[in-house]
């Protein structure tokens, strides 16, 4: 009907629509209506826009490009002597805006040695990495807390050590900065107790924590390396998000999690067995390579769309499969005790195509339901067999 | 205007060659003050929604890719700053019977009565009814000045169009093709 309206029918196409249009009154009547309306429509007449329409435009246009060039000339081609006091003051200002920047953190309580949990399984949800709430106890110095830290006799005795010490308190502005080697030792700490945000990093004894929290953002970032085992967590309790990599005797964990989301994706080695894992449950995939004893598992699976794909080898027995309940589709190769199975079938489609080899025995089967014809080939003890 | 007349006249508007520019506007400005009179049915908002729209193209040409027709490109603009112009509080009001009953005055000119019809449109089916015969443009050059599919227009405008005679008889104006 659109190619009849737009009057693009070939002289065929022509004689098929009238014929058509006889055979169907509705059709013709529709027909008729959007061709009067179109004739309607395209006999109405165009207006001439008013005289000084285009100067007025142009005038617009000149105002704008004014306008632009006065910005662009005011951003990039003022001249300034980098010298000169007003750059200086420049400079500084951008300086503080940093440094301002920066005291934006505060202490931190350090992360727990062992709270970092990856999973352990495939689809395992990981556990929530959970580090105890800094108190407002534990971060508050008052006068006479900084006057005891000031005159306590380990201090006094650094500074006489000539060791150094750096550090910047403004209690107004609530702002901590330090810098600390005692004996050898590092503390690095960045605090504002306002913004709730604390750097911190630390070595003792060649163990060295780095950790970085936000507490009204409620994110946590750490890395602890005690006695050679590291750990490395960032947690976000709002946004729920874990990610966790912690290496124990050897043994590493590498977790993220998402509560809302409910993903969690996972790489565990205990004692040699790796386990990768992921999972998203509102989408209901789950994917994991699991690898105990040599024994490697590799799987996929869509409960949504369950569909499932996995591979299988255990004790040298290989199991692939492919399936697909919607679409019911089944693909599997498996090989038990040197015996393999390989299969095909489509539910829907009614195809099945079977090779199958069991002690030495074969079997080849093509089979369609629907067109109802079936191949087979057979060898059992010698025998074969042709449909 | 010929491809390599136009990229041309793009070039020169992109050194800032106010002749040229002068020139671009002389080529549209009919056709963008038209879509603008029929989407706002107002002679001032027509003029309003021209000048925005060539001040617009003016600032943006730098971000035109050679390729798409100008017109087009132009066009797109011109019928968002009409739809925008008709939105902001120049709405009218949506079909009412009262005006309707009134405006049934067989007085009515046929070109005057399918204007006011236009305006009970949506401002998206009247664009789409101006682009396509008033305008004459092609449904591949609608579909991406309106941003859908060939298919989606189509079927749109046959909507419209049956919207359109629906309005046309509630406004009392006989058949008189």
């Amino acid at each position: 009907m659109q190619k009849a309206l737009d009057g693009t029918l070939t002289e065929e196409e022509q004689r098929a629509w009238h014929a058509w249009l006889q055979q169907h009154p509705g059709d013709q009547a529709l027909y008729d209506e959007q061709a009067e309306m179109t004739r309607l429509l395209e006999r109405m007449p165009e207006a001439e826009p008013p005289a000084h329409l285009s100067v007025q435009i142009m005038r617009s246009v000149r105002k704008k490009k004014a306008e632009k060039h006065t910005l662009t000339q005011l951003i990039f081609h003022r001249q300034e002597d980098p010298m000169s006091p007003k750059y200086k003051w420049l400079l500084i200002g951008a300086a503080a805006v940093v440094v301002v920047g920066v005291l934006i953190s505060r202490f931190y309580p350090w992360p727990p040695e062992s709270a970092t949990q990856g999973t352990i399984g495939a689809v395992q949800k990981a556990d929530k990495y959970e580090s105890g709430q800094m108190s407002s106890q534990d971060v508050t110095l008052t006068d006479s807390e900084l006057q005891q830290l000031l005159q306590n006799e380990t201090v006094q005795k650094i500074i006489a050590d000539k060791q150094l010490i750096a550090a910047v308190q403004t209690m107004d502005g609530k702002a901590i900065a330090a810098l600390q080697t005692l004996d050898g030792k590092s503390i690095a700490a960045l605090q504002t107790l306002d913004g709730k945000s604390i750097a911190a990093l630390q070595t003792l004894d060649g163990k060295s924590i780095a950790a970085l929290q936000t507490l009204d953002g409620k994110s946590i970032a750490a890395l602890q390396t005690l006695d050679g085992k590291s750990i490395a967590a960032l947690q976000t309790l709002d946004g729920k998000a874990i990610a966790a990599l912690q290496t124990l005797d050897g043994k590493s964990i590498a977790a993220l999690q998402t509560t809302d989301g409910r993903s969690i994706a996972a790489l565990q080695s205990l004692d040699g067995k790796a386990i990768a894992a992921m999972q998203t449950m509102d989408g209901k995939a789950i994917a994991a390579l699991q690898t105990l004893d040599g024994k490697s598992i590799a799987a996929l699976q869509t409960m949504d769309g369950r569909s499932i794909a996995a591979l299988q080898t255990l004790d040298g027995k290989s199991i692939a499969a492919l399936q697909s309940i919607d679409g019911k589709a089944i693909a599997a190769l498996q090989t038990l005790d040197g015996k393999s199975i390989a299969a095909l079938q489509t539910l829907d489609g009614k195809a099945i195509a079977a090779l199958q080899t069991l002690d030495g025995r074969s079997i080849a089967a093509l089979q369609t339901l629907d067109a109802q014809t079936i191949a087979s080939m057979q060898t059992a003890e010698g025998r074969s067999t042709a449909e | 205007m010929s491809e390599r007349q136009e990229d041309e006249l793009i070039r020169r508007c992109r050194n800032g060659d106010d002749q040229a520019f002068a020139e671009l506007i002389h080529c549209y400005q009919k056709p963008v003050y038209n879509l603008a009179l029929r989407i706002t049915h107002s002679g001032v908002l027509a003029e309003e929604v021209t000048q925005a729209t060539f001040v617009k193209v003016f600032e943006k040409l730098t971000l035109y890719t050679t390729g798409l027709s100008l017109f087009s490109w132009i066009y797109r603009i011109a019928m968002n700053e009409a739809i925008n112009e008709y939105r902001r509080g120049k709405r009218r009001s949506s079909l009412d019977e009262t005006r309707m009953e009134s405006a049934a005055e067989p007085s009515f000119e046929l070109a005057e009565a399918i204007q006011e019809a236009l305006m009970y449109l949506k401002p998206d089916d009247r664009a789409l009814i101006i682009l396509r015969h008033f305008q004459n443009l092609g449904y591949q050059e609608i579909a991406f000045i309106m941003d859908r599919s060939e298919s989606r227009i189509k079927s749109q405008l046959f909507r419209a169009r049956s919207a359109l005679k629906l309005i046309l008889v509630k406004l009392g104006v006989k058949n008189e093709t």
